[in-house]
């Protein structure tokens, strides 16, 4: 259980988070959905152990990790851009953290992950010979072999191709079922958030607006601007889409 | 907190173990001693023939600097100057030792007295300035040969003389000795303003600029080291020596030992005194007595004159005052 | 533990130990010279007082050498700057062949692989009453002395890195520009003005600042042909060194060099931030046919490698002659003398030496500030003290800062040193350097420390198992820059060379003095092969680094 608990936190003045709390059950998926400058970078740095907090706790399992450094969390990221090291071929990427932690991941456990990401045939490719799904999985399997305990997703989707999108979709789903991978997506996409999600949080302004399943959230929006920002958005695109279909029957 | 500062002093000492195949030739590795000369290739060759046959051969090294270079490292270095003996312009050493630069160690050296004296100096040459000429392009531009420094202002000149400029050549020196002894300050100012507007670009830095342009015809004359002219002369090139009505003046040369207490190098004043052995070589270069007994082919020696007052600082300052007026006269 | 602020202590130990290296490294290096010539400007022999400014300024020497050295400065830097432009344009935007755009390129940068001071000879032996170029064309082109043998030497000087500034430039200007206005009906010339020269004129603008604050600093040209034309950099020779040298007043003078230097850098710096930025470099599509521009394009690069050949040819011809211009036999003897000449051979082995030294120093202290200033979490006045350590250092000409060493540092047991000369190269060329690296740090991706540091690594062990590697095209050209500059420089070395470690360019400078031009040029051409043979094999390993 990953708990944030009365975290506030300011640049330079201006307030970024304000006295927000939540918790997440261990293996549990959270989308974190809001406009940009809602807070969703920061809250992703604080629970990294990049950024502190200027008051507040951060908590996993009951242990208190607000002073524990980023390294010592056991807290991993995939950042949007992937940020793979290009001078390393794609096993050099996957095994890099194994060379500081190397009991993390056995070799059948390395293999085991790389089949379950289908990068078999790819190890030994540059990062630059990689598509864009295909990077998405080595970063995804780099991070993995250490085993952290929680999973961080920075934009993970916004890269990659539509079809792909829904492979990679399925396979998050999947990873986190089968490690029992607390899992964090920080997303703009409602339909992204909605659909992996297992439950969403909507930030606005530094604060949350609501923290809740995909079909409450639908059912119950909490205020105007989850109605405004989550299902004005997906109305529209149910319309856009059944237009679609309907003028192609027809 | 400690790892930290230990890290922090480790990698600059990485960065400059970068730089290690260069320690090695830190100085003073090799043990031989540095002797600093402004002086010319022969004169250069005559001092190492000298040591040689003094038995130093492989114990020294002989470092060759421009005047200016040498002087500014004199002053700006002092006791540690890299050199243990210097060879160089007998005011500029003077001068050096008056405003406190460095101390010399006098040196014991036999042999006749010196015509100057100085306790701590021994004169090693002199050189005396000339007006030279290029007789092919004197010919050829149908140019009057000049009998006088002062010839060399007339405009017939203009754009083919090359003179040194006084700030950074102790040869112009001579010219400006010349002038000032001949005509007084003012008329030596009138006379150098001339000269100094038919040399337009063709003011030197280097002593030995002048005669490089007069003898590769660059100009046609100049004002320039006249026993470098006699040399040239001797080779054959079409290169002359005028010993103007003025007079010819002398600079001389002299060698010294730098007194850098304990760290003296003690073979420095045997060296220096074996220097001394070159005399009769540079005598032949350098057509000038210096020592008492010396003598010089009539035909070879000039019309030496010494300038009335004592050659110091001082007095160098004032002339480059002079000059220096001269030129913002000749610009106008 | 150390407590950070920002939760991220643990990693600045790493970034701590880079930037304390490369402070310590600059206060004694830079700061404390440049402050012992400033002190000297205040406190003679005679005690504390403004008399050296009174005796430097007196009968208006200085400022007139200023006044010189910024017209001769400003004129070469006024053809420079778009010759440099035009001949980048003619290498990368026309549809010249390949081998005729890498000829350009290379005759225009050849310059740059030798000293300064051999353009000011080569110029003398090219157009001189005697010259090479003269004796064909039978009457001297121009007056080579002063105001004009100045620029042409500035220009020589100064055009290979105008050339390259804009060059680089031009590979950031979009193509598309061009493409979207010629589809809007512009006609050619409009559309160059709206697609290539108007995203160019802050480059331009830079090359032009760029060229005038070398040639103001140069000393190697004007030591050669300036003639009675007295620029700043030789009054600063001749009063601080001349035949009376007088510290306090040269002291003055280099403070007063120093004013436009830093003028001239921060208007750079202030342009460098005015400038349009493109995201992604140009494509490398290649030019729509177009002949009457290709035409242009081969006139232009021809005029360049015709100046560049015919001023150098004589560097190439003067020591294979007996004795120019009398006896023009073709003779081998001044090379055997060379090098045959064991004196001659250990100054170019010191060189050798010295620019291995100086590349690899001023490589890792570039690389060891940019990843200060780019690549850590250090607070800002970490990142300003690098930044204005390079900044000095970009300012502070190069015969400043070799007398603030010898000041400084004879005496001690680095005085004369091989190293002493290294440690002065370093800071005398530091902020291009540094500038290259902070350009390339910049580029690479901001994440990798963080992703590193969550999967265990130090700060540090990122830099080197990920910064480093991908990081090592910029570290090759850099290590390049310096070891070429290294070879050639001359204004501050011959300050700080010693007895056993003199270089080939202090040598230069000597056998100026005694004028023995042959081997001046044999020295040069020794000079221009080391460095062509430098730049061959960093090519060679840029290829294998490229991916």
């Amino acid at each position: 259980m990953l708990e944030v608990r009365n975290v506030s936190k300011a640049f330079g003045g201006k307030t970024i988070l304000r006295d927000l709390s939540l918790g997440i059950g261990t293996g549990e998926i959270v989308s974190v959905l809001g406009p940009s400058g809602s807070g969703k970078t920061t809250l992703l740095n604080l629970i990294l152990g990049l950024t502190r907090p200027d008051s507040g706790r951060i908590l996993y399992d009951g242990e208190d990790l607000t002073d524990v450094p980023a390294e010592r969390r056991r807290f991993n990221i995939v950042f949007q851009d992937y940020a793979l090291f290009p001078n390393l071929d794609a096993r050099a990427n996957i095994l890099y953290g194994l060379r500081n932690h190397p009991g993390a991941s056995s070799a059948a456990e390395v293999d085991a992950l790389v089949d379950l990401l289908g990068l078999r045939e790819h190890l030994g490719k540059r990062i630059d010979q990689l598509s864009g799904g295909q990077r998405q999985r080595v970063a995804l399997a780099r991070t993995l072999v250490l085993k952290p305990r929680v999973l961080l997703l920075d934009e993970p989707l916004s890269a990659l191709d539509g079809v792909i999108k829904e492979s990679i979709k399925a396979r998050i789903r999947q990873i986190a079922r089968e490690f029992r991978l607390t899992t964090l997506i920080v997303t703009h996409d409602p339909e992204e958030a909605l659909t992996l999600a297992d439950r969403v949080l909507v930030l606005e302004g530094g604060g949350i607006a609501q923290y809740a399943r995909p079909a409450e959230l639908i059912g119950r929006p909490a205020n105007g601007f989850v109605k405004a920002f989550i299902l004005r958005q997906l109305e529209i695109k149910r319309e856009n889409i059944l237009a679609l279909f309907q003028a192609a029957r027809a | 907190m400690t790892r930290r500062t230990l890290l922090t002093a480790i990698l600059p000492a990485a960065l400059l173990l970068a730089a290690a195949p260069t320690l090695p030739a830190c100085a003073g590795g090799d043990g031989r001693l540095v002797i600093a000369s402004n002086a010319d290739a022969e004169v250069v060759a005559a001092l190492h023939r000298a040591l040689d046959a003094g038995g130093f051969s492989g114990q020294y090294l002989i470092q060759t600097l421009g005047t200016a270079e040498l002087a500014g490292k004199l002053l700006a270095e002092g006791e540690h100057l890299e050199a243990a003996i210097v060879t160089m312009s007998t005011y500029a050493l003077v001068s050096a030792r008056e405003r406190g630069a460095t101390r010399f160690a006098p040196f014991p050296a036999g042999g006749p007295e010196p015509l100057a004296a100085d306790p701590d100096l021994r004169p090693i040459t002199a050189q005396e300035g000339a007006i030279i000429l290029n007789t092919a392009a004197l010919g050829r531009l149908g140019l009057p040969t000049p009998k006088s420094l002062r010839d060399l202002a007339d405009p017939v000149y203009a754009g083919n003389v090359s003179v040194t400029d006084l700030r950074s050549s102790s040869t112009a020196w001579l010219l400006v000795q010349a002038l000032v002894a001949a005509y007084g300050e003012e008329g030596a100012v009138e006379i150098l303003a001339g000269i100094y507007r038919n040399a337009g670009p063709h003011v030197e830095s280097a002593g030995s600029a002048p005669l490089r342009k007069v003898r590769s015809g660059e100009v046609a004359l100049g004002f320039g080291l006249r026993h470098q002219a006699l040399a040239d002369a001797a080779r054959g090139m079409p290169v002359a020596v005028v010993d103007p009505a003025e007079g010819t003046y002398v600079l001389t040369e002299s060698v010294a030992v730098i007194d850098k207490g304990a760290a003296t190098d003690p073979r420095a004043a045997a060296m220096a005194a074996c220097l001394l052995g070159a005399r009769p070589t540079l005598l032949a270069l350098y057509p000038t007595p210096l020592y008492r007994g010396e003598r010089v082919p009539a035909a070879r020696r000039a019309p030496t004159k010494h300038f009335p007052q004592p050659l110091t600082a001082d007095l160098l300052a004032r002339h480059q005052r002079l000059a220096d007026r001269a030129r913002e006269l000749a610009a106008k | 533990m150390r407590r950070g602020g920002d939760g991220s202590a643990g990693g600045l130990r790493g970034p701590y130990a880079a930037f304390w290296s490369v402070a310590a490294l600059a206060a004694l290096f830079l700061a404390l010279p440049v402050g012992a010539v400033a002190v000297r400007a205040f406190v003679g022999e005679g005690g504390a007082g403004l008399g050296a400014f009174a005796e430097a300024f007196r009968g208006g020497a200085l400022p007139r050498a200023l006044l010189n050295s910024a017209l001769a400065a400003g004129l070469a830097a006024a053809i420079a700057a778009p010759a440099g432009f035009a001949l980048a344009w003619a290498v990368r935007c026309s549809g010249l062949p390949r081998w005729a755009r890498a000829a350009i390129s290379g005759l225009t940068l050849l310059p740059m692989l030798l000293p300064t001071i051999t353009y000011g000879f080569a110029i003398v032996y090219a157009f001189g009453r005697q010259g090479v170029v003269t004796s064909l064309l039978e009457a001297q082109p121009f007056p080579i002395y002063g105001l004009g043998g100045l620029t042409l030497g500035y220009v020589i000087y100064t055009l290979p890195t105008a050339f390259l500034l804009t060059r680089n430039a031009l590979d950031y200007v979009d193509r598309r520009f061009g493409t979207v206005a010629r589809l809007m009906g512009d006609t050619p010339w409009r559309a160059f003005v709206q697609a290539t020269l108007r995203p160019m004129a802050g480059p331009i603008a830079a090359a032009f600042v760029q060229s005038f604050f070398l040639a103001f600093t140069d000393f190697g040209v004007p030591a050669s042909v300036g003639g009675s034309f007295k620029t700043v950099a030789g009054l600063l020779y001749d009063r601080m060194l001349g035949s009376l040298p007088d510290f306090g007043v040269g002291s003055v003078i280099a403070l007063a060099m120093l004013l436009p230097s830093v003028a001239a850098f921060f208007l750079l710096r202030w342009l460098g931030r005015a400038q349009t930025r493109y995201e992604r470099p140009a494509d490398d599509l290649p030019p729509p046919r177009n002949l009457p521009r290709d035409a242009l394009a081969a006139l232009l690069g021809l005029c360049s490698c015709l100046l560049t050949a015919t001023v150098f040819c004589t560097v190439l011809i003067v020591p294979f002659v007996e004795a120019w211009p009398y006896a023009t036999a073709p003779t081998l003897a001044h090379v055997r003398a060379v090098l045959g000449d064991p004196g001659l051979m250990a100054v170019c082995r010191n060189s050798l030496v010295a620019a291995l030294g100086t590349a690899a120093l001023c490589t890792l202290t570039a690389y060891a500030a940019a990843l200060v200033t780019v690549r850590s979490e250090l607070p800002a006045w970490c990142k300003d003290a690098v930044s204005a350590a390079a900044t000095l250092s970009g300012c502070v000409p190069g015969m400043v800062l070799g007398l603030a060493f010898m000041l400084v540092f004879s005496g001690t047991p680095l005085g004369h040193s091989l190293l002493l000369i290294v440690c002065c190269n370093t800071f005398h060329f530091l902020n291009a350097p540094y500038l290259m690296m902070k350009g390339a740090l910049e580029k690479l991706n901001a994440r990798w420390e963080t992703t590193g540091r969550l999967m265990g690594d130090a700060w540090a062990g990122t830099v080197l198992r990920v910064v480093t590697p991908n990081a090592r095209r910029a570290l090759l050209a850099v290590f390049g820059y310096c070891f070429v500059n290294a070879m050639v420089t001359v204004s501050a070395v011959i300050f700080v060379a010693g007895a056993r470690t003199a270089v080939a360019t202090s040598k230069i400078k000597e056998l100026q003095f005694f004028g023995r031009f042959d081997d001046i040029f044999v020295l040069s051409l020794l000079i221009l092969l080391v460095n062509l043979a430098a730049t061959a094999l960093l090519r060679l390993a840029d290829r294998k680094a490229q991916p």
